[in-house]
């Protein structure tokens, strides 16, 4: 089934097309949410999520890109508010510890050892090392890079995922490599 | 002045995406500086870490969950109507009132230039008002008939 067939299908309510949707792109989905949230709860979660809009919201669909880079989009953009409600909840639970009677007043959201990222997943040190090195990196620089390095995406279907200009995410995902670089290296020394 | 170059490009000589010929000049590098190997060994072991890691798969409920989800979507689409309900009612009171004031001042308009006057065309049966307003002559003379005994 073509993306133009499969659309129009899905237009249609099909429900088996919706059904054929998920079963192709849910691994595709739910690795891109993963590895912005790493949590796998979280990332099945808004893997969903992001089904139930693709379903929704279907006839909005232009087709000037492909539906995977569509629903990559949808992903990025739904883990991406995740991550920024969770770093909103963790600020305020951190600011809780200013309360009189707590002795823990120290706070340090870069901190990366305070959070547990990899939820639910067995990890070597090294992986604890460099997951925390990638959720230190700004947003973007982060998105690109991961997107890149792991969906192994090229660089102009980035730029349609992110909705940005093909030397934008040269420039994110150079200074991505750079700051991990020194982090890492920093690490080491 | 190379285990400076090679710091700045470690991820790049480790992906092998430098130019050829910078790449080439790093390898030479590396295979002489003990510290740039242990470092490059190290590094790329963490940077390649994940690649090595078997990714979570979605569960075996993944669709049904997202069915479920739509379901209690569709849901909630029942109880928007009500939600806009209650935000209208100040709107439907205020309309009501409008089309009240508007409806006083036509039918005044519509008295005063006299279009519910009777058309010379047009005959009003007098007496018909009157049986509707007035005794008629029965009960008018027992009525005077009361009034007289009153009296
Ligand atoms: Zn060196």
């Amino acid at each position: 089934m073509t993306d133009s067939e499969l659309i129009i299908a899905l237009v249609n309510r099909n429900e088996n097309a919706f059904k054929y949707l998920v079963e192709k792109y849910q691994g595709m989905v739910y690795n891109a949410c993963f590895h912005q949230l790493r949590n796998m709860e979280d990332a099945e979660d808004i893997a969903q999520e992001v089904f139930v809009e693709a379903y929704l919201s279907i006839s909005g669909f232009r087709g000037e890109s492909k539906i995977s880079t569509w629903l990559y989009r949808v992903a990025i953009n739904k883990s991406k508010n995740l991550v920024r409600k969770n770093k909103w909840q963790m600020l305020v639970q951190r600011l809780e510890k200013f309360m009189p009677g707590d002795k823990q007043v120290k706070i340090d959201l870069e901190d990366p050892s305070a959070q547990d990222h990899m939820e639910g997943m067995e990890k070597t040190e090294d992986q604890k090392i460099l997951w925390n090195a990638i959720n230190s990196l700004p947003e973007n620089q982060r998105i690109a890079f991961t997107l890149n390095k792991y969906e192994e995406l090229a660089y102009q279907e980035i730029a349609e995922i992110m909705q940005t200009s093909l030397s934008a995410v040269e420039s994110l995902i150079h200074r991505a490599k750079l700051n991990l670089q020194k982090k890492l290296v920093s690490h080491f020394n | 002045m190379s285990c400076l170059l090679l710091k700045h490009h470690l991820i790049d000589f480790i992906e092998h995406k430098l130019p050829q010929e910078k790449q080439l000049k790093l390898q030479d590098h590396l295979a002489n500086c003990r510290s740039c190997q242990e470092l490059c060994h190290r590094f790329s072991g963490v940077y390649n870490s994940l690649d090595e890691y078997p990714l979570p798969e979605p569960s075996a409920y993944f669709y049904s969950k997202i069915v479920t989800k739509l379901e209690d979507q569709s849901a909630n689409e029942y109880v928007l109507p009500v939600k806009f309900l209650r935000l209208l009612k100040p709107v439907a009171a205020g309309l009501f009132l409008v089309t009240g004031i508007t409806v006083s001042l036509l039918f005044r308009e519509v008295v005063n230039s006299g279009s519910l006057v009777a058309s010379p065309n047009t005959t009003i049966d007098a007496s018909a008002w009157a049986n509707e307003f007035y005794l008629d002559n029965n009960e008018e003379t027992m009525v005077d008939l009361l009034l007289n005994n009153e009296n």
